[in-house]
């Protein structure tokens, strides 16, 4: 746009191309955080398995894995989102939305995993993370009108149901399961969405 | 006949920076400057028109040492922003 942009006259039909054209270069881009969709999917679809693993050859503190990868996860979190917030240049009010959805589900999340592990309830632990992981992909597909997170929101909460009635060592195999539909794919999409 | 346009938004750059705005929540100045594609001292003079107007709010801050200005649009801005929408629906004969 050149200097003398501002005196330049304008009929009502720029005027509606202006409006339209900066509106649709400023829109929130979806793709923009596949990051944390990718990597706590593939963190936790690990964390899964490795526990599935470790009670097959009977290692007895196989729940460890928990606490300190998702503890490592939480870091790497803080870390990249830090480095990112520098980068940006506009604060969107999805993007706003977006952070107080998460960092609500992590506090709520935190206060269930320690009542259930006051009451050594470990049967329900799986199914209610399941549960709540729903809860959140679901608003969050729903702010920005991603289906595939939807569909994946939808996956979770049967996929909790489901685990329920299921010994642990199936609910972590259903967990993985779900968390490949949830996290993963619709990750993958956002990651191509942002890229074309 | 219909209504007259605020004089302060049909400015290309103006109603640009604007219409940017109406979108987010806040923007920094180099935002502005890439979408619009003006210059810095051209964009500096036109948002102090629209702070002078009450439009927008500027905010001048330092991060990691560097000057950093941010922009967001206030509830006038936004109601001017609606009643130069309206007068251009008023033009096209949109009935709302």
């Amino acid at each position: 746009m050149e200097d003398n942009a501002n005196t330049r006259e304008m009929n009502p039909e720029a005027s509606l191309k202006v409006i339209y054209e900066m509106i649709e270069s400023a829109r929130s881009k979806i793709g923009r955080n596949y990051f944390y969709y990718l990597f706590w999917g593939y963190l936790v679809l690990a964390t899964s398995l490795l526990e599935f693993f470790l009670i097959r050859i009977g290692y007895e503190k196989h729940y460890m894995v928990w606490p300190v990868l998702m503890l490592a996860g939480v870091l790497v979190t803080i870390v990249f989102y830090l480095r990112s917030a520098k980068m940006l240049t506009t604060k969107t009010f999805i993007g706003t939305s977006m952070g107080f959805l998460w960092i609500g589900w992590a506090i709520s999340f935190t206060i269930l995993i320690v009542f259930i592990n006051l009451r050594h309830d470990f049967g329900l632990m799986l199914p209610m993370i399941m549960a709540m992981y729903g809860l959140a992909i679901f608003v969050a597909g729903g702010m920005v009108n991603f289906k595939p997170l939807i569909f994946g929101a939808t996956i979770t909460w049967i996929a909790s149901v489901i685990s329920y009635f299921m010994p642990y060592q199936v609910q972590l195999l259903i967990l993985a399961g779900a968390l490949v539909l949830s996290h993963i794919i619709p990750g993958h999409i956002l990651r191509n969405l942002s890229k074309s | 006949m219909f209504k007259e346009l605020d004089p302060l938004l049909h400015s290309q750059l103006r109603l640009s920076i604007i219409s940017l705005l109406i979108g987010v929540k806040s923007a920094s100045f180099t935002f502005l400057s890439e979408k619009t594609g003006a210059t810095r001292g051209n964009i500096s003079v036109q948002l102090r028109k629209l702070e002078d107007a009450g439009y927008i709010e500027i905010d001048k801050s330092f991060q990691d040492n560097y000057p950093r200005t941010t922009c967001k649009i206030t509830d006038k801005g936004v109601d001017a922003f609606r009643n130069y929408v309206d007068a251009l629906k008023d033009y096209f004969g949109t009935i709302k």
